[in-house]
């Protein structure tokens, strides 16, 4: 099991377009993805669990992934995060 | 796209003279040997001045509609250039020309309509719900239409079309939806027309009502939806908002998740939303086609829940970055 902190970089914040992003992205791989923030924990392969994270920019958000291919998909959110969801 | 084929409907001036006869009270005055001409225009042109010699308007294959006002002028011609202006309408090879008056048709006329081999029909009434009734007539049966593969069901009254490779199961989704108190349009092949420029309308290909409504249900065998749940359970038409296509579900298959991309089918011209559902086994595709229906209902009624989700979202995952950045400041 891997486990890394990421923020929120896109001005407008997870909220649909990059939410649908991650998902599609997260549902290539067969690992255990989940998203913690605060007190609350998300399924990483559910739209609407991210969405009610309401994950503005800034955000810290921690990804815990467990699965055989965990470390394919840990690079795949770090770059989604990095390219701020290939929005401003 | 291989699973429609365009119709190409020819209509001649027997089929119009059959059909029309008694409510118009058509009789063909001469020219019996043109009655197979074919109709290639919707329009149906007033004869107007062409009676005058000026036959622009005429166009080839077309109905043209002339009355009294047409025969009286006529009258008040000399014999030569009633001729010659007759002869000109003729020469223009118009599809058949229909006489809407009480009086006896100018010998004149005859003569000509049985050289040219273009039939005169005469009917009674008026003029305009003549031209009328021709005119809604032709647009209906020269109408561009296309069969397409697919099931036909009305949903809360919304017409949506079923589209998938054959097996995937749109007939018995269709008979689930029936069972569900919806209606049945068409099974496995739907005819569709434009009525207007925007309005797709969508029926049976069967040539006759008592065949209509059977469908096939792989290991049953053919049902008779009709029989079997009455005349509720089905409608001979109905306008198609949305098509609804059914795909096989591969890990990779790209799908919408939020709703906020609208993808559009295209057909005769006319685009109308498009729908893709992956299927998996024990999905029950009935009921996300019944929210289909209602979401569209929704929409065209002003709200799209996936656009209004979003912005609430935003907004308040903006008004929490303003907070927060203010906390931050706040640091005495």
């Amino acid at each position: 099991m891997i486990e890394k902190e990421l923020i929120v970089k896109n001005k407008l914040g997870l909220h649909a377009r990059p939410a649908a992003l991650l998902v599609k992205s997260m549902g290539k791989f067969e690992s255990k993805i989940e998203i913690l923030r605060d007190d609350l924990l998300v399924d990483g392969k559910s739209i609407m669990g991210i969405m009610m994270l309401a994950a503005e920019q800034g955000a810290k958000l921690t990804f815990r992934i467990d699965g055989p291919d965990e470390n394919e998909a840990m690079n795949a959110v770090i770059e989604l995060f990095e390219k701020g969801f290939y929005e401003e | 796209m291989s699973d429609e084929k365009k119709n190409n409907s020819t209509l001649t001036v027997e089929d119009i003279f059959k059909d029309n006869k008694e409510e118009l009270s058509f009789t063909v005055v001469s020219g019996i040997s043109g009655m197979n001409n074919s109709i290639k225009s919707k329009e149906v042109v007033n004869a107007g001045l062409a009676f005058a010699g000026y036959t622009e308007h005429i166009q080839k294959n077309s109905i043209i509609v002339a009355g009294d006002v047409e025969l009286n002028f006529l009258n008040n011609l000399n014999s030569s250039k009633r001729k010659l202006f007759i002869s000109s309408i003729f020469d223009k090879g118009c599809a058949a020309l229909v006489i809407v008056t009480e009086k006896k048709i100018p010998k004149i006329i005859k003569i000509f309509s049985n050289k040219k081999n273009i039939p005169v029909i005469k009917g009674n009434g008026s003029i305009y719900s003549t031209t009328n009734k021709l005119s809604l007539y032709l647009s209906s049966k020269l109408a561009e239409s296309v069969t397409k593969h697919g099931t036909l069901v009305d949903i809360y009254g919304v017409g949506v079309l079923l589209t998938g490779k054959s097996g995937i199961g749109k007939s018995e989704c269709a008979l689930d939806l029936v069972d569900r108190g919806h209606r049945l349009v068409a099974d496995d092949a739907v005819k569709i027309y434009k009525r207007g420029e925007h309005i797709l309308m969508g029926t049976g290909i069967a040539p006759d009502s008592s065949i209509q409504y059977h469908m096939e249900v792989r290991g049953v065998g053919i049902l008779d939806i009709a029989k079997i749940f009455g005349i509720r359970g089905v409608r001979l038409h109905k306008r198609i908002e949305i098509e609804i296509n059914l795909i096989e579900w591969k890990p990779d298959t790209d799908i919408e998740r939020v709703g906020l991309k609208e993808e559009t089918s295209n057909i005769l011209g006319v685009e109308i939303p498009l729908v893709k559902i992956p299927l998996l086994p024990g999905k029950n595709i009935s009921v996300i086609a019944e929210v289909v229906a209602l979401n569209h209902l929704l929409k065209i009624s002003g709200y799209d829940t996936s656009k209004v989700f979003n912005a609430t979202l935003i907004k308040l995952m903006q008004e929490k970055a303003k907070k927060l950045a203010r906390l931050d400041e706040d640091e005495e």
